[in-house]
């Protein structure tokens, strides 16, 4: 199905109405049906859309709302049915980015498989900030305010914030080394165990942030003496 | 010359990072590729905005399919409030 943003997506209504839906749904089972069936409209390259819409929820001051929709992400999350998206593996580029006209023309997407990874929606803004993931990396206040939402969000089903703890520590471990560079990895685990802590979601992510700012910097440093 | 021939000839080397880990291999996102740049940008504004400038932080009073629309109509209407669905 073709998709085009409208010029003025109606956040608020889209949020209000998939609360609503979510709330007329006899059994778990239609919630998360409904919120995977939400996700297919925002699949490839505009799954942050499906982000947004849950952050909008997660940004709200309607702790019902919010429980639900994070109770519907803890059942998705458990069955394996918790919308992800996916961006190339570290390192890669699109190669879009790398040959444009080449791309355009239509010869190369028919003999080229870039390699995607399917990445929570933590690990997905976290990724997209912090790791080469073959586009513009994810500016420093969307991610301020995505992440922080996300985890408002989260946090108000303790069982979906145990659970995504739980999730973020395994993908801190060593045996994603092919999905997330060293950096991610220690990025991913401190989130859980700051959020574990019981930090609030704005230190978690000001911690995040400065943590990548001085990492960055360094590695400037390290490149211009010819490392 | 084939096609791959002429990939190998114009592409730079692949990354080790290729060989590494459980990653899934699938078809890049080319419908999307020509305005990948400015997407990017638009997703970004999107999820920088603050959604609830001035106004209270109610989700009630949304609006629900009527009983006997499918699941699949009732996504539609949540994502129709921000696409254009075709």
């Amino acid at each position: 199905m073709a998709i085009r943003l409208r010029d003025d997506p109606d956040w608020l209504a889209a949020a209000r109405d998939l609360i609503a839906t979510l709330r007329v749904q006899p059994a778990s089972a239609g919630q998360v049906a409904l919120l995977a069936e939400v996700a297919e409209h925002f699949t490839g390259n505009s799954y942050p859309l499906f982000l947004k819409l849950l952050c909008v929820v997660g940004a709200s001051n309607d702790p019902e709302a919010k429980f639900i929709l994070a109770e519907t992400c803890h059942a998705a999350l458990r069955n394996g049915r918790l919308p992800g998206g996916t961006l190339s593996s570290w390192g890669i580029e699109h190669p879009w980015q790398a040959s444009p006209p080449l791309v355009q023309g239509g010869l190369l997407p028919t003999v080229l498989r870039v390699p995607q990874q399917r990445l929570m929606p933590i690990e997905y803004l976290v990724v997209w900030h912090a790791q080469s993931a073959g586009r513009k990396p994810l500016g420093e206040a969307a991610l301020r305010r995505a992440l922080s939402e996300l985890l408002h969000l989260f946090s108000a089903s303790p069982g979906m914030a145990c659970q995504t703890r739980e999730h973020l520590r395994a993908a801190s471990d060593g045996g994603t080394a092919g999905k997330f560079s060293a950096r991610v990895r220690s990025y991913l685990g401190e989130i859980a165990d700051r959020w574990a802590a019981g930090e609030a979601p704005e230190a978690v992510v000001e911690f995040l942030a400065a943590t990548v700012k001085q990492s960055n910097l360094q590695e400037d440093r390290w490149g211009r003496v010819g490392f | 010359m084939t096609y791959f021939s002429i990939a190998n000839h114009l592409l730079p080397p692949l990354p080790d990072a290729l060989a590494l880990g459980d990653v899934q291999q699938t078809q890049p996102d080319i419908q999307a590729a020509p305005a990948a740049a400015g997407l990017d940008e638009m997703l970004q504004a999107a999820l920088a905005s603050d959604s609830w400038a001035g106004i209270p932080g109610s989700l009630a009073g949304g609006a629900v399919s009527p009983p006997s629309a499918s699941l699949r109509d009732m996504a539609t209407a949540v994502a129709g409030r921000l696409m254009i669905l075709r």
